[in-house]
Formats: C-alpha cells, structure tokens, sequence
C-alpha cells in the first residue's frame, strides 16, 4: 500500500524555488535512501514534509496514508504516524526528555482516541525502547537534547522513533557524527523497528550507513529535483564515482 | 508641620492615622517629617521610569482594625506550609495568633512591635530604611501597622513562614519586618502575600530590614499572589563579612507588584542569588528592581529574571550592579531574558553595571523576544499540539530561576502554579 505519495512538489523561502518539482511514492515495507550533495534540498523536502511554517508551497501536492498532508498541522502529521529524525536536533533546556515523551505519547493517544498510558505502562515502555538504542536511562532525566553530544542527540532522536513506532520515517543525516559503534547502534535501532506495514526514507551523503541500513531504492537529490532513481547497487556506484558526473549530466 | 492639599495621598495618611500617636514615637515622627519634603514618585524619576503609582495613591484606604478576621481557610489549604515550621499569620495586617505557632522558643519571632524594637533590636532598626530619599520608605517608617520581628542566634538554623492575608477590599497593609541572623546562624523564610478571592483595591507598603551577621545565611522566598491588589515591597539587605542571601521573587496574578530588593554588601565573601520568576497578564504591571552594592573584594553575585508578559500588561526588570572602587576580585552576573506573547504586551528591560574598580568579573544579559520557533516546531513534530507546546516551553523558561531555591516542596508548588496560570 502507498504510505507517501509526493506529486510536482515546489518550494519555496524567500521567493528562492529550493524545491523543483519532486516526485517520489514510498510503499509500506520499503526503505528509501536520499543521497546527494549538500545544498541539494534533502533537509528542506523533509521540513516540508513534517511541516515547517518556513516554506511556502508552490505547487504540487503530498498525500500521506492518503491524506492530504498539506491540510495537517505538523503535530496532526506525527499523530497520523509521519516521523522526522531531525539532522540538528533542537535543544530545549527546562523541559526533561521524560515529560516530553510522555506527552508526546499521550496527545498522539489522544488524538486516536485513547486513553492516557498509565504512568507504569509508560515507563515499561520507556524502558524497554531505551534498551534498543542502548540509551543511558539516566537521559531521561536530563532536558531534552541539552548538553548532549552530537552522537547523543542522533541517538535520542532514534529512541523517540522507538516510542512513537511512525508508519514513516525520515531519518536527515542520522549518521552524520556518530562513530562506528554510535552508527552500528542506531542502525540496529532502525533495523528492528522495520517491518511490512512501516518505511524509512534515510537520508544521507555517505553510503557508509547504507551498509547497515540496506535500502530498497535509491534517489539521488540534486538542485531541488530527484535526477536519479536506482537499487542498492546504485548508492555503491555514487560512493566510488561521487557526485560530480551527476552535477555534470543534468 | 505643613498642610497638605486634599487629595494627596500624604493628606490622607495623615486623617488615617492619628497624628498624635506619631509624634509620641521619634522615629516614625522624623520620616514622617521626612515625607513631608519627599514627593511621591513619578515616572520622571529614574527609578520608576516605567511604573506609575499615581492612580494607586489616588484611590481611598482603610486601615486594618483590631480584631482578626473571618477567613476561608481553604486558602492556606492551597499553600505548601509545613507543619514543623515556625508560622505568623497575619489577617488583614491583624496578628493571628491561633493559627501561628513557634517551634524553638531560643529565636525570636513575632509581631512587630515598637516597644520591642526600643529594648533588643534598637541598634538595627531603622539603619536601612532610607527615609530621607525613598517615599515608601518613609512611608512605612510612620505609619506601619503590622509585620514582624525575627532573631534567630548564633548558629541556629531556623525555618519560618510568614502569611499575610488580605480579606478587606481597598485596605492599606503597611507591613515593617526586621529580621536579625546572628553570627553563623541559618535563617529560611516563606513569605506569602495571599487575598481571599474576590477582595480587590488594597494598597500594601511592605519594608523588610535584613542584617546578616558574619557568616550567617538567609533565604528568603517570596510569593506575590495578590489578584485585584498592589504591593509596594522594599527589602533592604545588609551583608557583613562571609554571609549569603539567597532571594526568589515568584511575582504573578496580582494587578500591581513593584519589589525592591537592595543589597549592601559591606563586607568581604559575601554571596548574594536574587533570582524571579514574573508573569503578567491583562493589564497587570509588575516591575523588579534590584540594587547590588558591592562596596568590599572578593564577592559574588547573580540576578537571574526570567518574565512572560502577555495581554496588555507590562513587566520591567531592573537590575543594577555597583562595583565599588575597593570591591576588587568581584563577580557579578547577571541574566534576563523576557519573552513577549502578545503584541499589545509591554517589557522594560534595563541591566545596569556601574564599575569602579578594575579587578572584577561582571557580565550582564538581557534579551526580549518571542518563544523559540525552533523548540516550537521541534514539539509538535513529536505530536505534541500547539498550544501545549507553548505552555511547555514558557514554564520551562520561569522554572529556570527555581534552581536557587532550597525547598523542594516549595519548588514544585511554584513550578505546579506556573503551569496552571498559563492555561
Ligand atoms: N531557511 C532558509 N533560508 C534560505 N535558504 C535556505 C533555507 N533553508 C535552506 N536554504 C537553502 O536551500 C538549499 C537547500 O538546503 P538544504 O535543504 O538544507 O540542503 P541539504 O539538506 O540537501 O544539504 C540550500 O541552498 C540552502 O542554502
Ligand atoms: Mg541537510
């Protein structure tokens, strides 16, 4: 089934067309890899997706589980099970990652039409997501994203997909700074939350990461438009070749 | 004595009080010959740049009588006493004495008396009121008519709470405390400003005199509560030699608040946290003032503010910093940072340094604006609605200033208020 269906999409800050024109449908139990250089709109279509104020549509339309995604506000779009990784994880000194989860959890139930976690089965589950991303349960604790280090940061935003179990996630640049042992975990991560009726769009400029997540598709974005689509084998070809015969041949 | 136009607000202290009764006392007598020749401030005046006080003094007051009031006690129910605590309740200014209750009899504590403050606390009293110079300060030496006296030895460590509540619409509530910590000893103090629902108009002048013997400590926790009501209150501190004074203002629902907290440090490793949280909403006014005088080296200060204005109201923070030229190796900092949630919605921000030494370490920060976009977003892409998402951040923000607070009870009833006033 489709989860993501992105028609035409153009965006815009400022007046500046960031995206050109973007085509691309995810189906439940697929991977997509975005790769491309910096500066292509890889961060700007996932903030248009999770739905950033900053930018303004166009033309072209987004249909997510069906709906149309534009008429969702970005709390409604996570309720409906749309995750973002973001690549530079805000911090938000005063408030502890606890009570943020906790609501987080708890308005999504709400919005379902479900009853409040009870404070027992939340931190059971808690627990037991923290235990999957190998996170320190002493974080918890501690305001959310403040003082963490690069790796922490990537690593909290995958314990929250854990807890939120999205239909669909956009991971941003979730490898950029982190070590081998810090990628290995949050692939893992990943990798155990997969399954038929979920999907993940990796974004990322290395396909080091794409060694532990193996994705089904690959997109190359560049200067606002998606210019290639290939398998696996296609992101071994773009490491060894790099960017340059792409920027050469559009 | 001169006379005094009709409508002024000394005119009618004067048919308040009985004149007679004043000049039997040479103390109140001489500020109130000291009024005579002080002008009630005005927006011309440096200090209240932002706050008028015109219509306040304008509006009619009754005094307190003698007896103590009925009240609806559910509103000490909602406060987080402790019972093990030494307490002062005081309704409409009146000392009541069956819901007070000391637990060490070695300290002194209790209603302010002048005859008291003749015999024991004579060489304190009065030293740091300033009644040549501030209005209210003399204001409150003449005519005060409540508040208490407090004297905790040497080396004791003692907690106490203080309530003042108002049941009485337009009454004038002129509390005078003078509080004494004798050399190493420990002083906690919660002050309460409450009013029974629905009471409105009432004018309180609160003046605290605080002397902190060598290496004594005072904290002194402040909430201002008051609805339809002002406060006026002026807190001067004098720090000797290796004393703390810990200070936090939670200043929120109440129509008019201005607080002066007015330190001297004059004496060497003195450590001074003067941290307050503001909110305003409506057309309420509150306005922080906070003087640091550091007149001798190697001491440390901090004054962080943080404030919400929202509505038509208007919020001031100022928060001056004097470094004297023999005050080498000080540290002074200070943080405000001042959030504005409607468009209508006033904030004066002015942190002052005024240095004169050439060894010291100050930094000053103040910075107005809107919630973070960023956090914001970040919130509701988590599921997290809109206006929940505000609510986190803004009690994130006034939870800031709690850290100096030293009882965990307490701490969480403020966090707990916040996040209900901001519904
Ligand atoms: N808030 C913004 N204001 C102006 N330009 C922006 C903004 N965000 C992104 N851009 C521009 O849009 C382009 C794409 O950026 P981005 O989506 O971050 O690329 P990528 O994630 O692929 O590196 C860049 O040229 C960047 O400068
Ligand atoms: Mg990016």
């Amino acid at each position: 089934m489709k989860l993501l269906e992105v028609k035409n999409l153009h965006a815009a800050i400022d007046g500046n067309e960031i995206l050109k024109g973007i085509n691309l449908t995810v189906n439940e139990g697929e991977v997509h890899a975005i790769m491309g250089p910096n500066g292509s709109g890889k961060s700007t279509l996932s903030a248009v997706l999770a739905g950033k104020d900053d930018y303004e549509i166009t033309e072209g339309e987004v249909l997510f589980k069906g709906k149309n995604l534009f008429d969702l506000e970005p709390e409604e779009r996570a309720a409906e099970g749309l995750f973002l990784a973001f690549q530079y994880p805000v911090e938000i000194p005063g408030v502890s990652n606890m009570n943020f989860l906790k609501t987080a959890v708890n308005e999504i139930r709400e919005y379902k039409g479900l009853e409040p976690l009870s404070a027992k089965d939340f931190i059971k589950l808690i627990k037991e997501k923290a235990k999957l991303v190998e996170l320190d349960p002493k974080f918890l604790q501690r305001a959310v994203n403040e003082g963490f280090s690069g790796g922490e940061k990537k690593r909290n935003e995958i314990f929250q997909m854990a807890v939120l179990d999205p239909k669909l996630a956009i991971l941003d640049e979730t490898d950029s700074g982190l070590d081998i042992d810090a990628l290995r975990i949050v692939a893992n991560g990943v990798n155990k939350l997969r399954r038929p009726d979920n999907a993940t769009i990796v974004i990322t400029h290395y396909q080091r990461l794409l060694d532990y997540i193996v994705p089904d598709i690959v997109h190359v974005l560049y200067n606002g438009k998606i210019v290639k689509t290939g398998d696996k084998n296609f992101a071994m070809e773009l490491e060894e070749k790099g960017y340059d015969w792409i920027k050469e041949s559009v | 004595m001169e006379t005094l136009e009709k409508n002024d607000i000394k005119s009618q202290f004067l048919d308040l009080f009985s004149t007679e009764d004043i000049s039997k006392n040479p103390v109140r007598y001489k500020a109130l010959e000291h009024l005579m020749h002080i002008p009630a401030p005005t927006t011309k005046d440096e200090f209240w740049r932002y706050t008028r006080v015109n219509k306040l003094l304008k509006k009619n007051y009754q005094l307190p009588g003698y007896e103590v009031a009925e009240f609806d006690q559910s509103i000490l129910k909602k406060l987080p006493l402790n019972n093990e605590e030494s307490t002062l309740v005081f309704v409409n200014g009146v000392f009541a004495k069956d819901y007070s209750k000391i637990v060490n009899a070695s300290i002194d504590l209790i209603p302010f008396s002048d005859a008291l403050v003749e015999q024991k606390y004579q060489s304190f009293y009065n030293k740091l009121a300033n009644n040549q110079k501030r209005f209210f300060d003399a204001v409150n030496t003449a005519f005060h008519n409540s508040g208490y006296i407090l004297g905790v030895p040497t080396l004791s460590n003692e907690k106490v709470q203080i309530i003042q509540i108002i049941t009485n619409d337009n009454l004038l509530l002129i509390p005078r405390n003078l509080i004494l910590a004798d050399t190493g000893a420990k002083i906690t103090i919660k002050e309460f400003f409450i009013n029974q629902s629905g009471v409105e108009n009432a004018l309180i002048n609160q003046l605290s005199e605080i002397v902190l013997m060598p290496n004594s400590t005072c904290n002194y926790y402040k909430y201002q509560n008051l609805s339809n009501n002002a406060l006026i209150d002026t807190t001067h501190i004098l720090q000797n030699q290796d004393s703390a004074y810990n200070t936090h203002l939670a200043s929120y629902n109440t129509a008019f608040i201005r607080n002066n907290t007015l330190v001297q440090s004059s004496g060497e490793n003195t450590t001074t946290t003067v941290n307050g949280a503001t909110l305003t909403k409506e057309n309420e006014h509150i306005d922080q003032h906070i003087f640091i005088d550091h007149q001798q080296p190697n001491c440390y200060s901090n004054q962080l503010f943080r404030t919400i204005a929202d509505d038509k109201s208007t919020a001031v923070f100022n928060g001056k910093v004097m470094v004297r030229q023999d005050a080498q190796k000080i540290n002074a900092f200070q943080s405000n940072a001042n959030i504005l949630l409607s468009d209508f919605a006033n904030i004066y921000a002015k942190p002052e340094l005024e240095i004169y030494a050439d060894d010291v370490k100050c930094s000053h920060g103040s910075s107005t604006g809107q919630l973070d976009e960023e956090a914001l977003f970040y919130l509701r892409a988590r599921g997290i609605k809109e206006k929940t998402a505000q609510k986190m951040l803004i009690s994130a923000f006034l939870n800031d200033t709690i850290d100096n607070i030293e009882d965990d009870t307490y701490t969480a009833f403020i966090s707990q208020e916040i996040e209900q006033l901001i519904q």
